[in-house]
């Protein structure tokens, strides 16, 4: 099992217990996880783990130019991807009528979302208008296409995995426990409150 | 006359006699004679049974013990349900009985004493029956992180009530094991009696329920710790959402300049990995070949043989295609610059001694010069063309060449 945990960790894998649980519960044992660290060490890098403890994942052990490259490079990307991850996230919570943010585990129904999203013409707008968002614009410009292609592509970076594809059912994976951390620190660099208010200003607090 | 045994039949056909009846009642929670099929006898009957019991305006309700049974064995999930919340009375219940058992066998009473002992060890199932009838609901409960309610706020309160319960089985746990109850049963008259109930449903399980308990206790911990989390995370996503919303034209800073970098932003990327089996290793030649024979063989490509054919004669050539050879006018400028010295040559004069190109007109012959000129190459270099030029209408624009003398510059 440290061959598949190690192997996964150097392509840069999260690893989780939704995607990958073997190599997951393997680094879940201390005595694992020095093994891999001792490992990882004498390549410059060490082992981490988000927050919540739902994934593990490479870290550089030392920052220096070269690294300070890499971060920039890493942090590009998720710049690019951040604006649509949060809206999908939080559009798919509102349209399935979620007080909960997605967590490790949680599924996500694409039949079930579909038809939320069709009933309600605002949603609808709205993940039109999301398919523009980072990705381009869909194929044919229909909402199946576009939630399939938005989907498809949460699943490629690894966010969500196909748990049955018969029925199109998704998880979500420890990654998401990653975008976490992300949203907080700009919040928290930004000084972006978290207790805004949703509704915007009635029209009796205008006069 | 009838026994006891002959009673409990009795009442388990009368239930079943109007099994649909208690099947509405429990589903629907009252029934009333429209849901009797006996036109009320049915209703009467399992009323006498003390299995409904009158609600209102002459509807039924089950009755507790009943619905308890019936919840236990579906597994029907309330809200606040009063898990365990019997379980220290029936403790209680365990002393008093043990010292009825030493006093009727004190006094020789043995009848009484037969009796009192079976009704210890009624006592001591249902506290046993009560715990881990407890224990295994609040699992399921722990397990399903409060399916049975829908929003973030209920399932919080439902988890902070249910690990007051598992406190208070925890403390009436705590009270059995330190009651002495074991000490004292063996020092009293028939106490091996009642022990050997004790320890087999009691006291040989306490320690596996209290690690149930310690489980079921994290469990449901971990879950308030990550509801709260959830909450928080709810809010801040919908929170930077909406800003992003507010502000579209918002780009996250670099933070590759920051001196105390984030820990999630210290993720490395990953490698590139790709193997290749080292074919010089010996240890490795068996697996190689094997997965040699299970390649199947390259097909060979064929390539179709050209027929053998004969070279055809190279047909004449069409007349004006001599290929690279000069053409008249070509040799004839090259003829007049490689001739001409510091003296000034008319083209015009010397056209018309040269007989090659006498059928070029003039005008032609006078391009050809020009273009010569214009082309600036190494053979006309200090050569000098001299134009002769006719006078032309003024502002015409036009520049109209009667001759060109050419001649040898000095060198």
């Amino acid at each position: 099992m440290f061959e598949q945990a190690m192997s996964l960790l150097l392509s840069g894998e999260f690893i989780c217990p939704i995607r990958y649980p073997d190599a997951y519960r393997y680094l879940s044992e201390e005595t694992h996880q020095k093994d891999v660290t001792a490992y990882l060490a004498r390549i410059g890098r060490k082992l981490s783990v988000t927050g919540l403890g739902g994934g593990w994942y490479m870290s550089f052990d030392q920052i220096g130019q070269d690294q300070r490259r890499a971060v920039r490079d890493e942090f590009s990307r998720i710049k690019l991807d951040l604006r649509f991850l949060v809206e999908f996230f939080v559009k798919a919570m509102r349209a399935s009528e979620r007080e909960e943010f997605y967590s490790r585990g949680d599924k996500i129904e694409t039949h079930a979302l579909m038809a939320a999203i069709d009933s309600n013409p605002g949603l609808r707008a709205e993940f039109q208008a999301l398919a523009t968002v980072g990705r381009g614009s869909g194929s044919d410009g229909k909402l199946k296409s576009n939630l399939d292609r938005q989907l498809k592509y949460l699943r490629d970076e690894g966010y969500l995995v196909l748990a049955n594809p018969d029925r199109e059912i998704y998880q979500v994976t420890g990654k998401i426990e990653y975008l976490y951390e992300v949203v907080q620190f700009l919040m928290g660099i930004d000084g972006i409150a978290d207790d805004v208010d949703e509704e915007g200003p009635t029209t009796q607090q205008m006069f | 006359m009838a026994t006891k045994t002959d009673l409990v039949e009795n009442h388990l056909v009368k239930l079943f006699r109007h099994k649909e009846l208690l099947a509405a009642a429990y589903h629907r929670g009252v029934v009333s004679k429209a849901d009797d099929k006996f036109d009320g006898r049915g209703l009467y009957e399992l009323h006498q049974a003390r299995a409904l019991v009158p609600y209102a305006n002459e509807t039924y309700r089950l009755a507790s013990s009943l619905a308890r049974h019936f919840d236990e064995i579906l597994q029907t999930e309330h809200l606040y349900a009063a898990v365990g919340a019997d379980v220290g009375d029936l403790a209680a219940r365990l002393p008093l009985l043990s010292d009825a058992v030493a006093k009727a066998a004190i006094e020789g009473r043995n009848e009484d004493a037969d009796e009192y002992i079976d009704q210890f060890d009624r006592a001591v199932f249902e506290l046993a029956d009560s715990v881990s009838g407890a224990l295994q609901f609040l699992r399921i409960l722990a397990d399903n992180k409060f399916a049975n309610v829908a929003t973030y706020a209920e399932k919080k309160r439902q988890n902070e009530f249910y690990l007051e319960r598992v406190r208070k089985i925890s403390d009436a746990l705590v009270a059995i094991q330190t009651s002495g109850l074991i000490e004292s049963l063996e020092s009293s008259p028939e106490g091996e009696r009642l022990l050997l109930s004790y320890r087999s449903q009691i006291a040989d399980h306490l320690p596996e329920w209290r690690a149930n308990l310690l489980d079921i206790t994290a469990i449901l911990r971990e879950y308030l710790f990550r509801t709260r989390q959830i909450e928080a995370t709810a809010r801040r996503f919908r929170a930077f959402a909406l800003f992003l919303k507010r502000t579209p034209e918002y780009v996250p800073p670099d933070i590759e300049a920051l001196a105390d970098l984030p820990d999630w932003a210290c993720r490395a990327p990953g490698f590139s990995l790709r193997s290749r089996a080292s074919v010089n290793d010996p240890a490795l030649d068996d697996s190689l070949l094997e997965i040699a024979k299970s390649i199947p063989a390259a097909k060979p490509i064929s390539v179709p043989v050209p027929k053998a054919g004969m070279l055809k004669d190279e047909p004449p050539a069409a007349p004006g295609d001599e290929g690279g050879k000069p053409k008249p006018w070509q040799e004839a400028v090259q003829s007049l610059i490689t001739t001409v010295g510091k003296q000034p040559v008319s083209a015009m004069s010397w056209k018309r001694r040269t007989s090659s190109i006498s059928d070029l007109p003039n005008d032609i012959w006078l391009l050809c010069l020009l273009h010569e000129e214009s082309l600036r190459r190494r053979r006309t270099e200090g050569i000098r063309f001299e134009q002769i030029l006719e006078a032309a209408e003024p502002l015409s624009g036009m520049l109209k060449v009667r001759d060109i003398l050419v001649s040898r510059a000095d060198q």
